[in-house]
């Protein structure tokens, strides 16, 4: 593959990719590091990638093999998935990538947009200023099961409403 | 999915609890075993974690903007438990300040006690300037141009300018001792100082025995007796001032404006007086003024801290988002409207004639066969470095903090120096400083660096990835009309290769002015 173009779809998908390794890591920064040593090394080896499918099969199994390579490193007793799971999580994401990485992100602002005010702040605690649920429940005085219950009631109703909206796309299409 | 989803949240909580690192390895064991009988698990599981990833890489924005910040944790105190009032629930960048200010203030707490501290942790301020200096044994660097960590500087004799990298610039009259415990928080145990501090630095705090100075915007002297006692002079601005108790308590909190004085006596005792507006219209220790070019990029006038705002080096045109993609030159130079003390801005290109002013001056010397740049130039506002994962790939692993303007190859931007003039009552700006390097991208960069006045090369440099930092000090002459930055792409290619200019200033000389000067909003009626 031709390196910009290379780049450029990685760049373009990218959220497919570190969502993939981070549900290895569960680290943010150690998934930043290990999706910028695959883009190196899809870079190095871009000669031999043929296509954009090609390229992504390709990083998830190099970007795998780095993320348990990254768990085992951190931990005596890491909670590692094991291969045979990892090979099915990973044919998951082959029919993920059909749809338009641009297409999901632009569902999930729609969808976000229509949570209530509560789930709004629960998602920006979360995931914009990287709080874990403990210390959610702290700020809010809440118990942290509870947390875990919002949260969870949150992400059902994003995925239901992506869903819909990336079908009645797909039919409008 | 939406069927399934109604009966399963018992998998999704699992999930989530797995997602940040909290879940029994009983839990994890179950958790496994759904994923592996229940394909629409898989499908879940996935699906949310590209949803967490979207939102917290791509959608970070979106929520901040229209969601009120959380609360931010307490100021710290000099003494005792710096962050013992911090909530943990304090947005990520204020936390990260307050753990670096609660290990800086141990640091100089030990110090205090010991006298036998070392320079910790990242720099939080640089030593940009002395005169005249001896110093005694110090716990940083005394050398100008040295990043200086947590510590004491010890200065026997002359003069000392320390930049903060928050912005805030500290100028130490010998005999001093002056500690450096964060990026917003010094010490001075004895010896007299003056600060200039700008808006975004508002806050900036000097501690001493007995008191601290809380600066709320603008520029103060403080001195403080071997004996204990000290004094406070606002020059401009308002300070909060506080009394402390020997466990660093507040005991009494006061708002000293431009011409107050407070004196505070050995043995605690308080008084405040007003000085007549000639009394202190000079302080006697010269302080800076300078203008922040990333301000000035996002639509300032170089004295505020606006930021998270670029410009586009193939149009001129404002960029309100921060985009990564490639733009395309038609090789003109281009005015940027709304931006008074900017002249405009262009692609560099090998061309050999590239037009690098309004007023036509033009410069040969770029190696940037590419002809092309790649997203805006921006102006990065605190914290957002790592944001977002586009964003990250700019600024990612840049060593230092403080304001930052990235330029990706290849492009450039021009000052107009004589609007800067104008601006401010005719002071004439004297030279520009920054501290350039190369951010960590995805593949190896390499990037020229230029800084040309009046289309002449005062600074260049090609920069590797991984290279040190690279100062820039280029003298600005009386006559000088136009300053210009450019990055160009050394002939490779322009992947990755963004260059970052830290606390890029334009100093002016105070002295040359000939009338009233605006230095801070504060003198513009934007009171706090």
């Amino acid at each position: 593959m031709d390196q910009q173009a290379l780049v450029r779809a990685i760049l373009r998908d990218r959220a497919k990719l570190t969502a993939y390794l981070w549900g290895i890591v569960r680290d943010v920064h150690a998934t930043d590091d290990v999706f910028q040593e695959v883009c190196v090394r899809a870079i190095a080896k871009r000669e031999s990638i043929k296509d954009e499918g090609h390229l992504f099969a390709w990083a998830r199994r190099v970007g795998r093999d780095l993320a348990v390579d990254h768990v085992r490193r951190r931990s005596a007793s890491p909670l590692l998935f094991d291969d045979k799971l990892l090979d099915m999580l990973e044919s998951d994401w082959d029919e993920k990538d059909k749809i338009g990485a641009a297409e999901t992100t632009e569902a999930l602002r729609r969808c976000i947009g229509l949570l209530p005010a509560a789930g709004r702040e629960l998602l920006k605690m979360r995931y914009v200023e990287g709080l874990k649920s403990g210390q959610i429940a702290e700020q809010l005085n809440r118990r942290i099961d509870t947390v875990y219950k919002t949260l969870t009631r949150t992400h059902r109703a994003l995925m239901e409403c992506v869903t819909r909206r990336l079908s009645a796309q797909e039919r409008g299409a | 999915m939406t069927e399934h989803l109604e009966q399963n949240e018992p998998f999704e909580s699992l999930a989530l609890r797995y997602l940040e690192d909290g879940v029994s390895p009983q839990q994890f064991a179950a958790l496994a075993a759904m994923l592996r009988d229940d394909p629409r698990n898989r499908d879940v599981f996935n699906t949310l974690c590209l949803h967490a990833r979207v939102i917290a890489d791509q959608l970070a924005p979106t929520l901040r903007d229209e969601l009120p910040a959380a609360p931010i944790a307490p100021r710290s105190r000099w003494r005792g438990m710096v962050v013992r009032h911090a909530k943990p629930f304090a947005i990520a960048a204020t936390f990260v300040l307050l753990i670096g200010a609660a290990v800086s203030a141990l640091v100089i707490s030990a110090a205090q006690r010991s006298a036998a501290t070392r320079p910790l942790g990242p720099a939080i301020a640089s030593l940009v300037d002395a005169t005249d200096a001896v110093w005694e044994p110090s716990d940083v660097p005394t050398s100008v141009g040295s990043q200086l960590g947590s510590g004491f500087l010890r200065l026997r004799s002359g003069s000392a300018v320390v930049a903060f990298v928050s912005g805030a610039e500290v100028t130490l009259q010998g005999p001093a001792e002056f500690g450096l415990n964060s990026a917003k928080r010094g010490f001075l145990k004895h010896g007299r100082i003056a600060a200039y501090v700008p808006a975004a630095a508002r806050g900036f705090t000097i501690a001493a025995p007995g008191c601290a100075v809380i600066d709320l915007g603008t520029r103060f002297e403080m001195s403080v007796g071997r004996g204990g006692q000290s004094q406070v002079r606002v020059t401009q601005g308002a300070v909060r001032f506080e009394t402390t108790d020997a466990a660093g308590k507040t005991v009494t909190t006061s708002q000293l404006l431009a011409h107050n004085v407070a004196n505070l006596d050995a043995a605690g005792r308080l008084s405040t007086a007003e000085e007549p507006e000639s009394a202190v219209a000079e302080p006697n220790i010269s302080t800076p003024v300078s203008l922040d070019l990333v301000d000035i990029v996002a639509g300032g006038d170089g004295l505020g801290d606006r930021a998270d705002i670029g410009l586009d080096p193939a149009t001129g045109g404002v960029v309100p988002r921060f985009f990564s993609r490639e733009i395309h030159s038609d090789g003109e130079y281009h005015r940027v409207n709304d931006r008074p003390l900017i002249d405009g801005v262009f692609v560099p290109n090998s061309s050999g004639r590239v037009q690098v002013t309004s007023a036509g001056q033009r410069f040969a010397g770029f190696t940037a066969p590419s002809n092309n740049g790649w997203g805006p130039i921006w102006a990065w506002g605190p914290g957002r470095a790592g944001a977002n994962l586009d964003e990250s790939a700019w600024v990612r692993k840049v060593s230092l903090g403080g304001r930052l303007l990235s330029m990706h190859a290849n492009a450039g931007l021009t000052l107009d120096l004589d609007a800067a003039r104008k601006a401010q009552g005719g002071a004439s700006p004297r030279r520009f400083t920054a501290v350039v390097q190369v951010a960590a991208g995805f593949s190896p960069a390499r990037v020229q660096a230029w800084a040309l006045v009046d289309g002449e090369p005062k600074f260049s440099v090609t920069l590797k990835s991984g290279d040190a930092a690279r100062a820039i000090d280029v003298p600005l002459a009386a006559g000088s009309h136009y300053l210009t930055l450019a990055t160009a792409d050394a002939g490779d290619n322009y992947l990755f290769d963004v260059v970052v200019f830290q606390n890029p200033v334009i100093e002016l000389d105070r002295a040359s002015r000939s009338g009233p000067v605006s230095t801070s909003p504060l003198e513009k009626g934007i009171v706090p």
